[in-house]
Parts: C-alpha cells; structure tokens; sequence
C-alpha cells in the first residue's frame, strides 16, 4: 500500500509563500512531512491511485493553510506507529490521543472528533442503556482498534474480533453477533455498503479525540503552526462541514 | 428504541413533541416515575442517612424537577475508577427510569476528561452538558471564564432544578472547589486520598520487629518521616529479602514517561518533602508546585522569582524518589505507569507504599487476594504520609482528589440544566451513602459519620478513620496558584522521566523544569486570562529569597534526620495533627 501517496498540492515555494502571507514563520523541514495513515474508509481510502477521504481533505486543508508541504502514505497503523518513533519529520493520523500515547509523540490535535456506538440490526430486541447492558452479549469490534481495547479494559466476554468492519456489518445483518460496536461516521458507510437498512443505534458511548502525532523532534515552529491552523479551521467550522459531507444522514 | 435524532436536536423536538401529551399524562407520568423511585430504593438505595420517607420525598423532587425536561439525552464524562463505573451503569439508569431524562455517561482516563473540557473551552464545541473533573483544575477554571459559579447558578438560572435538600455545607470537599472569590465553581462528586500504605501483618511479626530494631535502633512501625521510610524499604529489600517464599521488596513506586509519572509529583510529592508554604488547603504564597501567588497572580516558580519549583526541598524530593525507585522497588517497576504499579501491592510482595492512592482500596479488599485475610479483613493498612526533612506543622502532607462536577458556559441553558439535575442526583443522600458502600470514595460528612459506615470500618483498612479526623484537611488537591493546569502539567512528566533516565540529575532535571515553568506561565499571561492572570516577577539572586522567611527553604544540611515511627494505634490519633 506504500506505493499509494498523496503529496501536498503546491510544494515547498508555494508552502513558503502561504506561509509569508499567514505572517506565519514556519521552519520547514529539508523534505516534506512523512505522513501516514490506515485504509479506513470513509477517513481514508484508495481511489484512482491517490488517496483521499474524510480524514485526508481535513489534512491537506490544514497543511496548505499552514505552510507545510508533505506526502501521505497509507500503511498499516502498527507499522506507521513504529515509523513515526524512529524517523524524524514523520506523523501518524488520525490517532487516538490516549495517555499511553501522550508521550511518544508530539501531538497536533484535536484534527477530529468521533463517536462510537454500539449498534443492533431492528429485528433485534434488544435496548443497552450503558456498557454494562452490553457487556454480556456478543459484540462485533474491528481487530486492534483503539476501540476494541477500551472494551477488552471492561472486561467484555464475548468481543468478536474481525479483520474488516464490511465484516461486521455482515455478521450483525447475518445475526451472528449481537451487537457491532463501531464508529458512527464508518459504521454509517459500511452499513450502507453491505445493504442494511435497518440498522438501530443502540447507545453512542465514547467521544474520541484524534489527532496528528508527530515524531518528537519535530520543528516547534511546524507544530505551533500547523495547531494555531487547527484551532481556526475549527472555530471557522471548517472541520465540522468536512465531517458532515460523509454522513449519510445529513 | 433510541431516538436517532442527533442529541443536540432532542430537547426541543422532545419539547415541543411532548408538551400537550405531557399535560394529559402529568398524573400517570408520576406515578409510574414514582413506582420507579419506590423500585430503586427496594433493590439499591438501600442504606441512606435518610428515611425511606425522606428518600421517597427526594427522589418525589427529582421527578418533578426534570418534567421539562423528559425525554431530552445529555452526556457527562468522567475518569474510568469504581465510584463512576457505578454512576455509569446504575445510576445513570435508575435516574432515567425516575426521570425520564436519558443520561450518558463516559467513562475514560483522566488525562481524556482534561483534553476534552479543554477543548471545549478552546473551541466553544458543546462536546458534553457536564464534566466530572478534578479539582485540581480549580485555578484554570477560576481564571478562565469559561465555567458556571454554581453559587451564581444555584441562585439565579438553576435555581428550579437546584435540590433544596442537597445540603451544600455537607460536602467536605468544599473548600477544594471555591475560587477566590468566594463562590463555589465545581461540585464534588468523589473523593479518595493519598496515604501511607504498608503490611501490618509483617509490621506484627515479633521476629521482623526484634530484627528492625537490631539493625535500626528503633521500633518497626509506622514511619513518621523519609528517613523511617527509607530504613524499612531499605530492611524489606536489602536484608528481609524473603518472606514466607517469596522475594518480597520495601518500597514501590513506577518511573515510566507518561503522563501519569507528573501526578505523581504535582498531586503532592514537594508537599510532603516540606518545598511548600504553610497553608491549608495550599501552601501560601508558594504552594507545593512551588509557585509563588502575590494578590491571587502566579509570579514565577523559579528560586530566582521567589517560587521553589527548584529549591532544595524540591531537588530532594526528585532525588529521593529516583534513587528510592532505583534501591528499593521490584526492577519492574522502573517501567511501570500509575495503572499498572496499582496493582502490585494487592500481588502480596510490598512491605509499604509511601504514595498509595485510597481509590484502590475497594480492588484491595477483594476476596481470595494474598493481602485479605480469610474474614475478609484486610492484611494491610493505611495510614498518614510520613513527611520530609523540609515539611512543617501547617503544610498540607499529601493529595487528596476531588473529581468534581463541572458546567461550562458554552452548554446551552436547557442541557445544563437538565445535566445538573443528574449529578446531583449521583450526589444526593438518597444515592451518596450506597455510592460510597461501592466506591469508597466518600464526600458527605453525614455519610462518613454513618452508622452503617462505622459498621465497615474493620474491612476497610483504615479508609474511615481518616475520614473521620479532621486532619484530613492535611491532604488536599492542587490548588489555585496554578493557572492552567492543563499547559503546566505536562512540564512535570517531562522532566521528572529525565532524572529517572539519568539523562539529568534531579537538580539539573528541576532548574530547566523550574525555568520551562516561567516561561509557559509569561506566555498564558502573554494570551490572556479573565482574572488573576500571571504576572512573573524579576528575577533576583537566589540567595536573596532562600534568605527570606517560609519557601523557598535553605538547603537543610542534615537531610536525613534519625528515623521515627509510631504504632498504627498513634498514627491514628496523627490524623489529628493539625488540632
């Protein structure tokens, strides 16, 4: 999957330039920014050779605002993990800021905000008013996701583990499980892909802040920029309408 | 089945929705809320300093109270220990059935629910009604603006959904949530310390006690200070090595990098070394952070700023961790965070824990584990810290949490105040005293001074007697002299992790912390705050305010004075230092 990259759209003398104009000075590193992040659709996905997705525009917005230049690859999240803390001028996204995490990383975030629910297929009795309703039934979660780790920590005894979510989705359509926990923007895109109609929100559980996390030797100058870029695109609402173009419900 | 309608569009949709068929229903709706009252007081509000009358009544109010508000969703978050895994899976479920109020509740690490507040403050994105958030926040939120005064609150916009049997003076957590203008910011929703922790049944044993003394010269038992701390991890480790078949060690602590490596030091670690003012809750002017406030402004941390961040109290007391860590504790332990050392005392193979947090007393007490008898009464107990060569009578001696009911301004009126509702239902006495039987975390007085509490006592090591004395005052939460705690607290795991990996010394390690502390307070006085932002003083010689009365100190120059201990019976009566 290496061989599928995006690379900032301007490149370094226009970087320079956005970034003469933002009054922003911004030490830019000799080569572009590493980064890298998961196929998880809809945030990131492959299409026509580049990549692209929910999590992908935010990036490039933000970058192109701040100056930076940098080429994106899609790799596994363990790989990407162990890259980014070995080599400089690189950054995983979107990742879960997690306090095991804090301190590996230099941190630009939120770069998004995601919720998590557990959902049922509507023929299904069944009404989960908190954790432990759920905790009892067999619930569908994505094989090493931040999410799949936070049940096992409540001791969840029937976690069906899959490979794919489009999995998952099947296996709550097949009634195979009772429960898939998921998150909402992907859970929303992969129901839709197997053709379920009927899927019924349960119980949003957990709000999630993601964000870029950088190799700590990362330029101070780069982070203060590309954070001040951040907290604007949120508060312009920038990041808010990106998000909301992926929903199905909107 | 759930409403899919996005949270933030129920309450009005439910509003308007409901309006005219709740008129109709008024009558059934409360019977059938109180048939769901008088159900969850059969089968879990059991125990309660109130009468099954008064809860009734109580629980009659909350009914009541949330009629506007049936139907709406709100969304609280907390940190993930037992008193809010309850919260989240009864008793958020129990107040939607007596209210019809749909709650939930969060659960995740305490670093999340600071990142989280912040970014609401930050961004104005209502991403929760409510926070249950410690009080060590107390200085950002003073200064920042962004937080309701529940005092405002309570007597103006919240005053109908405020429960007028909530009893506020009840709350001995109180003083930890005030700002400096005398107005309360955050409710306390639970509370747990930060004691001494050791094996009283080995501190028992005749054989260990004649070796002690051989060895020391004084009685094993309680340590009063470092230096009797240090004696007995340097005994269990170094000369007991073995107990009953297995290598067991004097001391334990954990030294990994991570954020969790900072509470440990800025929960109280300094204050117990003595690096602080005189003062309860906080040292004043200079508190155990070692920040100096003149007129309610951070001046610096600094010696050179007349802060102790980097006196000698304060390099001692890094020193004596690192090199306690490295004597002392099981080689593992070096690698270890906050979650995963927790544990290890339960295992059976520590001799005594100088920073041991009494939230874990519940997961201590459990049966079948090597520290609980077969009675179910614990092998071990707590006790008050021992304190440092710098420490004075005056100065608070440890930490105690308090995760504490926040609102913020940026939540619309109606979702504030149906949230509110919810914790102080969590919170009231109809609820408090059966949250504490499960969590241990207690933070009403009527609670602490229950029969039913004193019933418990024997199972719980020690946890009710310290709450009973008023030397509990001694430990208490960081306090106001720390205007964002979010920004500074990472300074702490920053540089503490460099002594523990010898890439600095402690007092290399301490300056540049002390130094990073200045500037990141000038740059929150450069951006700005509503009140009481910092102002750093100039910079003077060192000598001139080691010179000067209370912190920062003079290096002492006999830093371990001989050991002292006492029997767990005069511990107890220790709580009561301060009378």
């Amino acid at each position: 999957m290496g061989s599928v990259t995006r690379r900032g759209t301007r490149g370094r003398a226009c970087a320079t330039l956005l970034a003469a104009w933002c009054g922003v000075a911004v030490a830019a590193p000799a080569t572009a920014l590493q980064l890298m992040t998961e196929e998880l659709p809809p945030y990131s996905f492959k299409s026509n050779n580049r990549v692209d997705g929910l999590s992908i525009e935010i990036i490039t917005e933000l970058f192109k605002r701040a100056g930076v230049s940098f080429d994106i690859r899609l790799v596994p999240l363990r790989r990407a993990l162990a890259t980014v803390e070995a080599e400089a001028d690189s950054c995983v996204f979107p990742l879960e800021r997690s306090q095991e995490r804090e301190a590996r990383f230099a941190w630009v975030s939120p770069l998004l905000i995601t919720q998590s629910a557990f959902y049922s297929s509507t023929g299904r009795d069944l009404r989960v008013r908190s954790l432990a309703d759920a905790r009892d039934l067999s619930v569908g979660t994505y094989g090493g996701s931040a999410l799949h780790e936070y049940l096992v920590t409540f001791n969840y005894s029937a976690l069906q583990i899959a490979r794919e979510e489009l999995l998952n989705a099947r296996k709550l359509q097949a009634g195979r499980i009772d429960l898939w926990a998921t998150d909402t923007i992907s859970g929303e895109y992969f129901a839709r892909r197997a053709g379920i109609a009927d899927l019924r929100e349960q119980l949003v559980f957990m709000t999630t802040l993601r964000g870029i996390a950088c190799n700590p030797s990362i330029s101070s100058a780069i982070l203060r920029s590309l954070r001040h870029e951040l907290k604007k695109m949120h508060l312009e609402g920038r990041v808010t309408h990106i998000m909301n173009s992926y929903r199905f419900d909107r | 089945m759930e409403n899919p309608v996005p949270d933030s569009l129920v309450p009005r949709a439910a509003l308007a929705l409901c309006a005219g068929l709740l008129a109709s229903l008024a009558t059934f709706a409360v019977h059938a809320d109180m048939a769901a009252a008088r159900k969850w007081l059969d089968k879990e509000f059991t125990v309660s300093t109130l009468s099954r009358a008064e809860q009734l009544r109580e629980l009659e109010w909350f009914v009541n109270a949330a009629k506007p508000f049936q139907g709406m969703s709100v969304r609280v978050v907390s940190e993930r220990i037992d008193t809010h895994w309850y919260e989240a899976t009864v008793l958020a479920p129990a107040f939607t059935e007596i209210t019809g109020i749909k709650v939930v509740h969060e659960l995740t690490g305490e670093d999340d629910v600071i990142r989280k507040i912040q970014t609401q403050m930050d961004l104005g994105i209502s991403l929760y009604d409510a926070y249950i958030n410690d009080s060590d926040l107390i200085g950002t939120h003073y200064r920042s603006g962004a937080v309701v005064p529940l005092s405002d609150f309570m007597t103006g916009e919240g005053q109908v959904v405020t429960l007028p049997t909530l009893d506020i003076d009840d709350f001995i957590g109180i003083s930890f949530t005030t700002g400096p203008d005398g107005k309360l910011y955050q409710l306390p929703d639970q509370q747990f310390a930060n004691l001494y922790w050791y094996r009283h049944d080995w501190f028992s044993r005749p054989d260990l006690r004649k070796q002690f003394k051989e060895r020391y010269g004084y009685e094993l038992g309680v340590p009063r200070n470092w230096s009797a701390y240090e004696d007995i991890a340097d005994f269990f480790t170094n000369h007991v090595k073995n107990l009953d078949g297995q290598r067991v060690y004097g001391h334990m602590d954990y030294g990994r990098k991570d954020p969790s490596l900072g509470w440990r030091f800025s929960d109280a670690w300094l204050s117990m070394a003595g690096a602080g003012d005189k003062g309860i809750p906080n040292g004043l002017p200079v508190d155990e952070w070692g920040i100096r406030n003149v007129d309610c402004h951070p001046v610096g941390a600094s010696v050179s700023r007349g802060g102790a961040a980097n006196s000698p109290a304060a390099i001692y007391a890094l020193r004596k961790f690192v090199e306690w860590l490295d004597k002392y504790a099981p080689p593992e332990a070096r690698n270890m965070n906050f979650t995963e050392a927790g544990a290890v005392p339960g295992e059976g193979y520590i001799a005594q824990q100088i920073f041991w947090y009494t939230a874990f007393t519940a997961a201590l007490t459990r049966p079948g584990l090597p520290v609980v008898n077969k009675d179910g009464t614990p092998k071990w107990r707590m006790a008050p810290s021992p304190h440092g060569p710098y420490w004075e009578k005056g100065m608070k001696l440890g930490y105690q949490d308090a995760g504490s009911w926040t609102f913020l301004k940026s939540t619309p009126l109606q979702r504030r105040m149906a949230a509110w509702l919810y914790a102080q239902f969590v919170v009231s006495k109809t609820v408090s005293l059966r949250k504490t039987d499960v969590g241990l975390t207690p933070i009403r007085e009527s609670d602490i001074q229950s029969k039913y509490m004193t019933q418990r006592a024997p199972h719980l090591g020690g946890l009710v007697e310290f709450y009973r004395s008023p030397a509990r005052t001694l430990w208490s939460p960081t306090g106001i002299n720390v205007p964002d705690y979010p920004r500074l607290s990472s300074l702490w795991w920053e540089h503490v992790s460099m002594a523990v990996s010898r890439q600095l010394t402690p007092k290399g390690a301490m300056d540049r912390m002390a130094e990073r502390m200045d500037e990141t307070l000038q740059e929150i006085a450069a951006e700005g705050q509503e009140r009481c932002e910092p102002r750093l003083a100039q910079r003077a010689r060192p000598d001139y305010w080691l010179n000067a009365p209370g912190a920062p100190k003079r290096r002492l120059a006999n830093e371990k004075p001989p050991g002292e201990t006492w029997s767990y019976e005069e511990s107890l009566k220790g709580f009561e230092w301060d009378q």
